[in-house]
């Protein structure tokens, strides 16, 4: 059930080119407080470049408004990170890099340091604050973006297929912390693949395929109509 | 500065220092490469993290056409800063905007950018050579010591305090842009406008130490101590003092090698980088050795 609130984000008519190419076409789509919001959608749905617009990486048509205040962060977990194998950037180095005016590279003072282990035991990864982002498995480094997206807490928290590449556990522990932000008042916006992750966490899911083909409970929607948009068959 | 260069001379005469150093030029050296180790060690963290070694060198050929339009503007010989600095700046930022307006890659772009100034250059160093003295173009490209004057320290130092200032204010801001520019915009910060910062900071430290070094091989002492840096540290603060202590060591190594030999400073420095490259690299499968144990 839809809750009853302004939504933290409301686009309204996004269009917007990739390469030439429209990729979005007159996309509505609200994401309320205390929502699970799922995003599926066949690859080259526009996806992504939903994401870009709304990260003000990629200009577009329309309208979205976030009812954030002036800076807030957005929660933001990529789907991975460009990164050189022989950089030699610490998990607890990236932590610092994106919560800290002052250089990462000088002494932390034990408010950051404390700031950081806590982030990173939200999401079962302090033993690996001192490994090289590079060295991490895939599963691991969703782990630690996800950690960085949790600090400072999230109004909006945005995933991008967060639960590809990451295990059991680590599946159940993204659950867990994404329903208990919800129940906290945040609004997540979820793009991902897995239609029974999304049946579970979301209250409404959105199939977008350049347009939006529907938005609804993921119970109700046809299994069948949904597969077939979001593996595009 | 007389004075100082008079102490420092004194220090060499009394065997504090290499005799070298009684010489002023070699003196203003000393300094030229305490302050640009530093800087040089600092922007190659960012540059390598950036992977944007292939645009320094760039940078670099570009100076050779700011020489040579500053000479042909009517600066004085030695001090064609206008036309380095002009130059250069609207080429770095020029390369940038074309870069995120067009669809080109940007190690093609750069590659164009980098070939189109070579090409300038050269047809302009065939202009003003009719008018001008050659050396002071060899002297943009390879660096010299003797051309070194107490108003490129000056240049120097103004340029490495504010890298300072704009590397303390926004360090963490260009190298999380650099590992994921999504992560950062979310965060509220503009990675576009970093990029921009960022060609404009590194322009201006390229060009600072183009007197020294030189132009085509500026980009070994900003990416080698860095690159030999990746090889010994496991986190970003021995990165930085890493590649700042080793770009530091090649600056005064490099010197002091051509203050020895009758050779160019700018390729001593080059020397001295790599092989400390080549030591870390082979350090660093030892110091792994140690840490397993047996």
């Amino acid at each position: 059930m839809r809750p009853l609130a302004d939504p933290i984000v409301s686009i309204r008519g996004l269009s917007a080119a990739r390469g030439g190419e429209l990729s979005l076409d007159g996309v509505d789509l609200d994401v309320f407080s205390g929502e699970v919001h799922g995003l599926a959608g066949p690859n080259g749905a526009g996806k992504t470049t939903l994401l870009d617009c709304l990260l003000g990486g990629l200009p577009f048509t329309g309208t979205i408004r976030l009812a954030l205040r002036p800076g807030e962060p957005i929660g933001y977990v990529p789907q991975s990170l460009d990164l050189d194998p022989a950089l030699p950037v610490s998990v607890s180095d990236f932590l610092a890099l994106a919560l800290r005016r002052a250089p990462a590279f000088g002494r932390r003072p034990a408010a950051l340091r404390a700031r950081i282990a806590s982030a990173l035991a939200e999401t079962g990864t302090e033993v690996l604050a001192p490994r090289r982002l590079a060295e991490l498995s895939g599963g691991e480094l969703r782990r630690v973006l996800l950690a960085q997206a949790l600090v400072p807490t999230p109004k909006l928290l945005v995933l991008d297929e967060p639960a590809s590449h990451v295990d059991e556990g680590g599946t159940r522990l993204l659950e867990a912390l994404l329903a208990r932000l919800a129940r906290e008042g945040a609004a997540v916006l979820l793009v991902e693949h897995d239609l029974r992750l999304l049946t579970r966490l979301c209250a409404r899911v959105t199939v977008l395929n350049r347009r939006v083909v529907s938005t609804g409970d993921p119970r109700l929607l046809s299994e069948a109509d949904v597969l077939a948009e979001s593996v595009g068959r | 500065m007389n004075g100082v260069y008079e102490i420092v001379a004194g220090w060499a005469r009394a065997g504090l220092l290499p005799a070298v150093f009684v010489h002023t030029f070699m003196i203003r050296g000393l300094f030229g490469a305490l302050l640009l180790g530093p800087l040089f060690g600092g922007l190659g963290t960012l540059v390598v993290a950036r992977r944007m070694s292939f645009f320094v060198q760039a940078i670099g050929n570009a100076a050779m056409t700011g020489t040579a339009l500053g000479l042909l503007l009517g600066e004085p010989p030695g001090s064609t800063w206008a036309g380095l600095y002009g130059f250069c700046f609207a080429s770095a930022i020029l390369v940038t905007f074309v870069q995120h307006r067009g669809r080109v890659p940007s190690d093609t772009l750069t590659g164009l950018f980098l070939a189109q100034t070579l090409g300038l250059g050269v047809l302009m160093v065939a202009l003003v050579s009719k008018r001008f003295d050659i050396h002071q173009i060899e002297g943009t490209l390879f660096g010299s010591l003797l051309t070194l004057r107490d108003q490129d320290l000056a240049i120097l130092l103004g340029t490495a305090l504010l890298a300072a200032f704009v590397g303390g204010l926004l360090y963490n801001d260009l190298m999380l842009a650099s590992l994921s520019p999504k992560v950062a915009a979310a965060r509220g910060k503009r990675p576009a406008l970093l990029d921009y910062v960022f060609v404009a900071l590194a322009t201006a430290v390229v060009v600072s130490g183009l007197k020294l070094v030189g132009a085509l091989l500026v980009l070994v002492m900003i990416v080698v101590p860095a690159a030999a840096a990746q090889n010994v540290a496991g986190n970003l603060r021995q990165f930085f003092f890493a590649s700042v202590a080793l770009s530091t060591l090649a600056a005064v190594g490099g010197l002091l090698l051509s203050g020895f030999l009758p050779v160019p400073t700018g390729g001593a420095i080059a020397l001295v980088s790599t092989a400390l490259f080549y030591f870390t690299l082979a350090w660093r499968p030892l110091r792994r050795r140690r840490e397993v144990p047996p």
